[in-house]
């Protein structure tokens, strides 16, 4: 677990509004990576849902469940960066932790893993409380820029994805164990 | 925070946002406001930054339509406090030039003064998008190649 004290910040529309406890405690479980915490502020079935190209950056995409959300934000993500900061551009609520809807429109701080850069990743989240607990998260984030910082460098559209045989084709095997034929 | 906007207000606009209808949008319009879509303005040309009515009304009304037909604009959840509704969207659209199918989420903060839009600040997964634009999927790993030959200028 990370012991570093949590910063939230709130700025610009959101600075009329104090954030209240119980969406301050989940934010600070997740830069925390604190399980007990976390444990305790999410719903058992939980739904998570991450855009992104989840098949290159597997902290992205969707995840159901209590256990499976704080694998992600214990486990997962930290193997791409540490969160440090999340500051809050706009934030609005309607209801409370008991039955409540909440739009934030956030910038995370964040220190790769594997070169220490810093990342600045903005996104918007949604996010309903029932009970006290955390039922359901969408976050959409701003993915292009978000990868381009990950990978330090621009995106070359043009760099598709090579698809194609996952074995060479040399170590094709026909139906009978035999080689293929290349003329097949 | 301004004035809180009503219900209707905010359904009034993303109406007239579906709608595309350029005399519906600028009765939802404040003459000053300012529109931004954050993404790679190279890849996805209807990202970036608008300002004053007449400049968002055609960035709606006009140039969106000339590359993609909307089908489908569903709000997947919207919250209003204050001045300000935030809304999530699953969106449906068909290039125009390819006749190919794009289905994104997008998410917009709106802020309203008097009933009208001053602000608008979009956020969408922006990568996904640059993939259904260009037609394939994007290598963020592949490393570009060496310049060519070909490539080098002598000056």
């Amino acid at each position: 677990m990370n012991r570093v004290t949590p910063v939230i910040e709130t700025a610009h529309q959101a600075s009329g509004r104090a954030i209240p406890a119980w969406l301050r405690r989940f934010y600070e479980a997740f830069l925390l990576r604190d399980e007990r915490e976390l444990d305790a502020v999410l719903d058992e079935r939980v739904d998570w849902l991450l855009e992104g190209p989840a098949e290159q950056f597997d902290h992205y995409g969707r995840r159901h469940g209590k256990r499976a959300v704080i694998e992600l934000i214990t486990r997962i993500m930290p193997c791409y960066y540490q969160p440090a900061a999340f500051s809050l551009d706009c934030l609005l609520i309607q209801g409370d932790a008991s039955h409540g809807n909440v739009a934030t429109r956030i910038r995370m701080r964040a220190r790769q893993r594997d070169t220490g850069r810093a990342l600045s990743l903005r996104s918007a989240q949604f996010i309903r409380f029932k009970g006290g607990l955390l039922t359901w998260f969408r976050a959409v984030p701003e993915t292009f820029d978000a990868i381009e910082q990950m990978v330090g460098r621009s995106i070359d559209v043009s760099r598709a994805i090579e698809t194609g045989p996952t074995v060479p084709r040399d170590l094709s095997l026909a139906p009978d164990g035999g080689a293929v034929d290349d003329e097949r | 925070m301004g004035e809180p906007v009503s219900c209707a207000a905010v359904q009034a606009f993303y109406e007239a946002l579906a709608s595309r209808d350029p005399v519906r949008l600028a009765q939802c319009l404040a003459d000053d406001v300012e529109w931004h879509m954050s993404g790679p303005v190279d890849v996805l040309v209807f990202c970036g930054y608008r300002r004053g009515k007449a400049a968002v009304v055609d960035y709606i009304a006009r140039l969106v339509p000339s590359m993609f037909a909307v089908k489908r604009y569903e709000p997947e959840e919207i919250v209003i406090d204050g001045d300000t509704a935030a809304m999530i969207s699953n969106v449906t659209s068909v290039q125009k030039q390819t006749g190919r199918i794009l289905t994104y989420q997008t998410a917009v903060f709106v802020v309203f003064r008097d009933g009208k839009v001053v602000s608008v600040k979009g956020l969408s997964d922006t990568f996904d998008m640059a993939e259904q634009v260009v037609g394939h999927r994007i290598d963020a790993y592949r490393e570009p190649d060496p310049a060519a030959a070909k490539d080098v200028i002598a000056l």
